[in-house]
């Protein structure tokens, strides 16, 4: 059965490469090769490390917690390269639900992630430990990890699709992931925390941070590190200990996952339904929303309306803005000691646009058919998202400032961090927006996990987006930090208004020059992202 | 002679689509009369979504033309777009807003005054029994409240012409009856409806004109009466495009103990 789940998925990856045209088949190498080559840089990093720390546990450990992190939360929260296979595909053919849950195991083991973990980890072994004798067995050890974390990643993801089958579940998962999104960003930054206070003056203490790191050798996916660690020291205690406690691991993992392939197969969705009676949560432009009655305000309203109901949406904001305030908590909270605080203002404008703007249209899935059979030009559809985010980012930008400026106690820099934060916003529209119309993938409503077949096409032209803001945005920064360095708040905030109108011009000129772009790849948006209907 | 006919509701010239080696649409030429209803009935993959997603500016022909009242539609998208109205087979909607803000969204981003709108979208919500529903989102309509919803959208502008591709698909005998209703009050106010079906007994009862294609290519069209000649349309159908008989002992094995 492992041979047909393998065959299956191998044919899936041929007939997608098949069906592909010539750029989007280049688009699809460059995202193996890049695979390929992540895993491999990755893998001599962690050996590096390994060497560096004269073979230690915690690193093994470490090493293997956070690829088992990655894998339980990649494929919840990034749209993925892979053509995953559903165990709703097969729930009217004759397998029990252990026999799917292998099957599917193996068959997640064919593509790019499982490759480059492999990768990483052979490779990393390898260079750490040496490619010794012992190295056959240290890579059985690490494939008897991988095949625990595609387990577990995989129960997770099929859980939750049972799950996000009701709307209300869709969000209480949505805030969730968000919160476990947060987790190492936290458990990080109490590491550099309690390193700046236990550690030497003036660096970070080697051993002080072997220590902090040390229990997670202890966590499940961490034991396998443990596994690899006492094959080379030939500790036959630990080895067996480590080896009950990864089998008994994998098998209760198993367990669950096909007890949770059943659920998914067997039980009928339960969809409270919503009903709303009050004149003003019903209208599409409520009063408090100060919108045009145009055909870009009702596409900036709808955008508000999203902004509260849709899960994706709602995650992908509240995500960022949790982000901040554990950035600001910890450090950033060394910019709250000097006048430049309010400039976290331009952080928050960048956070807040970067987290949809890239691929607009594609959070509207295979509702794009609307746009292109109405009269509306796809331009006024563009610029009334652009709208409803600017009236989300750009408020926050202001309080952002006004908040930083308090409490730094100096309100000098409050007006050019402001501006900073508008001329941000701009930028990174306008590079949104083209990312959004070259690179576009599809979302649908209904599913929280992304899309499952994103062509590696959209994701180079994502990174080629984000890239090119971030080159527009040197200019602000100059516009803004070079007088501020020279003179003082006042050069700055002149300064400031220049990298507006900077900014906000760019924007308004992309507009124009990409408004024929818009309408010339309106049939392939279409196309792409009408895909999941 | 029909008179409706020098003035067609819809005008395909020629048009043409390719997909690799397939000839999904072929050389179509017809004239739809304003006033009709017009059914286009074929096969799974003869075509007729093709048609009927290039008619509505979602595909772009190959080669030919296609006009909306006198409008081409790939010449002058924005004017076609504004006189008609479009229902897709399983139409994806804007579904976390309402019925009702799904109804005003349409008619502001067709530029619609909003006093108009909201007149219309009332009538509509009562006239397709969604008035209760008007205010639940569309994520958890059903698929005939969906597909009613959709109408309602596509109706908003007053359309002269309404596209639907497999309208009663999935619809229960009770929404059926009302989209019905709805499509021929359409007519009634000198409205046209061109839709496409599998479901030959609606479209014979419905249409005062059908076209048949298969392929890609119209095998036949006319009035209904001229198409049917007295006979059943499912049998004129069957004959036109082909049933494919099975040989004696292809399938022996079916219907025996399972392997």
């Amino acid at each position: 059965m492992a041979r047909v789940f393998a065959r299956l998925k191998l044919r899936l990856i041929v007939n997608r490469l098949r069906r592909s045209t010539v750029i989007q088949a280049f688009g699809f190498l460059v995202s193996w090769l890049l695979a390929i080559a992540t895993g491999i840089g990755l893998g001599y990093g962690y050996g590096a490390a390994l060497l560096a720390a004269k073979n230690d546990l915690a690193i093994s450990g470490a090493v293997f917690t956070l690829t088992g992190l990655a894998w339980l939360l990649l494929p919840v929260v990034a749209a993925t390269l892979d053509d995953t296979i559903e165990a709703r595909q097969f729930e009217l053919l004759p397998f029990t639900s252990r026999e799917l849950a292998y099957g599917l195991t193996v068959a997640a083991f064919v593509g790019p992630g499982a490759l480059m973990t492999v990768l990483m980890l052979g490779i990393g072994i390898g260079v750490g430990y040496g490619f010794g004798g012992v190295w056959p067995a240290q890579l059985a050890a690490a494939s008897f990890g991988l095949a625990f974390m595609i387990v577990v990643s995989r129960w997770i993801t099929t859980l939750l699709t049972d799950l996000l089958r009701s709307r209300r579940t869709q969000e209480v998962a949505a805030l969730t992931i968000v919160g476990l999104l947060t987790l190492p960003g936290v458990a990080g930054s109490l590491l550099v925390a309690e390193t700046a206070e236990n550690g030497p003056p003036g660096g970070l203490d080697l051993e002080t941070i072997l220590a902090s790191i040390e229990p997670l050798a202890w966590t499940p996916p961490g034991v396998f590190g443990l596994l690899v660690d006492a094959l080379e020291r030939k500790a036959w205690g630990q080895l067996a200990i480590g080896t009950a406690y990864g089998a008994v691991g994998v098998i209760v993992a198993g367990l669950l996952f096909a007890r949770s392939v059943d659920r998914l197969q067997t039980r009928a969705a339960v969809n409270r339904r919503s009903r709303r009676r009050r004149g003003g949560i019903t209208a599409l432009y409520p009063k408090r929303y100060p919108l045009p009655r145009t055909p870009v305000g009702s596409v900036a309203a709808k955008e508000l309306k999203y902004l509260l109901r849709d899960s994706r949406v709602k995650a992908q904001l509240i995500g960022g803005l949790v982000a901040t305030v554990v950035l600001a908590a910890t450090g950033g909270a060394a910019l709250a000691d000097t006048p430049y605080a309010p400039f976290a203002a331009a952080f928050i404008g960048f956070l807040v646009t970067a987290s949809v703007i890239p691929n607009q249209f594609g959070f509207d899935g295979g509702s794009f058919w609307a746009y292109q059979s109405s009269s509306i030009r796809l331009i006024d559809v563009l610029a009334g998202k652009n709208l409803g985010w600017a009236a989300v980012s750009l408020p926050l930008v202001a309080v952002a400032a006004v908040a930083a400026a308090a409490l730094s106690g100096d309100a000098r820099y409050l007006l050019a961090g402001i501006l900073a934060g508008v001329s941000v916003t701009a930028v990174f529209t306008a590079g949104g927006n083209l990312t959004s119309i070259l690179g576009a993938y599809p979302l649908p409503e209904s599913n929280l996990f992304g899309s499952r077949n994103v062509s590696g096409t959209a994701l180079i032209f994502s990174f080629l987006g984000l890239g090119l803001s971030g080159l527009l945005i040197v200019p602000i920064v100059l516009l803004i930090g070079v007088p501020a360095w020279i003179s003082g708040p006042a050069l700055a905030t002149l300064g400031a208004v220049a990298a507006t109108i900077y900014g906000v011009g760019g924007y308004a000129l992309s507009m124009r020059w990409i408004r024929g772009l818009l309408e010339s790849r309106a049939l392939w948006l279409l196309d792409t992202i009408d895909k999941e209907r | 002679m029909d008179h409706s006919i020098e003035h067609p509701a819809v005008s395909y010239h020629g048009l043409t689509k390719r997909f690799a080696d397939t000839l999904a649409v072929d050389d179509v030429t017809i004239d739809i009369p304003l006033g009709s209803f017009f059914g286009i009935v074929g096969p799974n993959g003869a075509g007729k979504t093709t048609l009927l997603r290039m008619t509505t500016g979602l595909l772009r022909p190959d080669a030919g033309t296609v006009s909306i009242a006198g409008r081409d539609v790939w010449e002058d998208p924005a004017t076609a777009k504004t006189r008609f109205g479009v229902v897709p087979d399983n139409p994806s909607m804007f579904e976390r807003l309402t019925g009702r803000e799904l109804i005003e969204f349409n008619g502001m981003m067709r530029g619609m005054d909003p006093e108009v709108i909201a007149q219309r979208r009332e009538s509509l919500l009562r006239l397709l029994d969604l008035t209760e529903a008007g205010d639940t989102i569309v994520a958890d309509y059903s698929l005939g409240m969906t597909k009613k919803i959709a109408i309602a959208c596509a109706l908003l502008h007053n359309p002269s012409v309404l596209f639907l591709d497999e309208p009663f698909a999935g619809v229960d005998p009770v929404a059926r009856q009302t989209l019905e209703q709805i499509l021929r009050r359409h007519i009634g106010g000198g409205g046209t409806v061109v839709f496409s079906d599998h479901a030959m007994d609606v479209v014979e009862r419905l249409c005062d004109r059908i076209m048949v294609i298969d392929h890609g290519r119209v095998l036949a069209t006319g009035s209904t009466s001229e198409i049917t000649g007295g006979r059943r349309l499912q049998d004129v159908f069957v004959e036109m495009v082909g049933a494919q008989i099975t040989e004696e002992g292809d399938l022996e094995w079916l219907g025996s103990s399972p392997d």
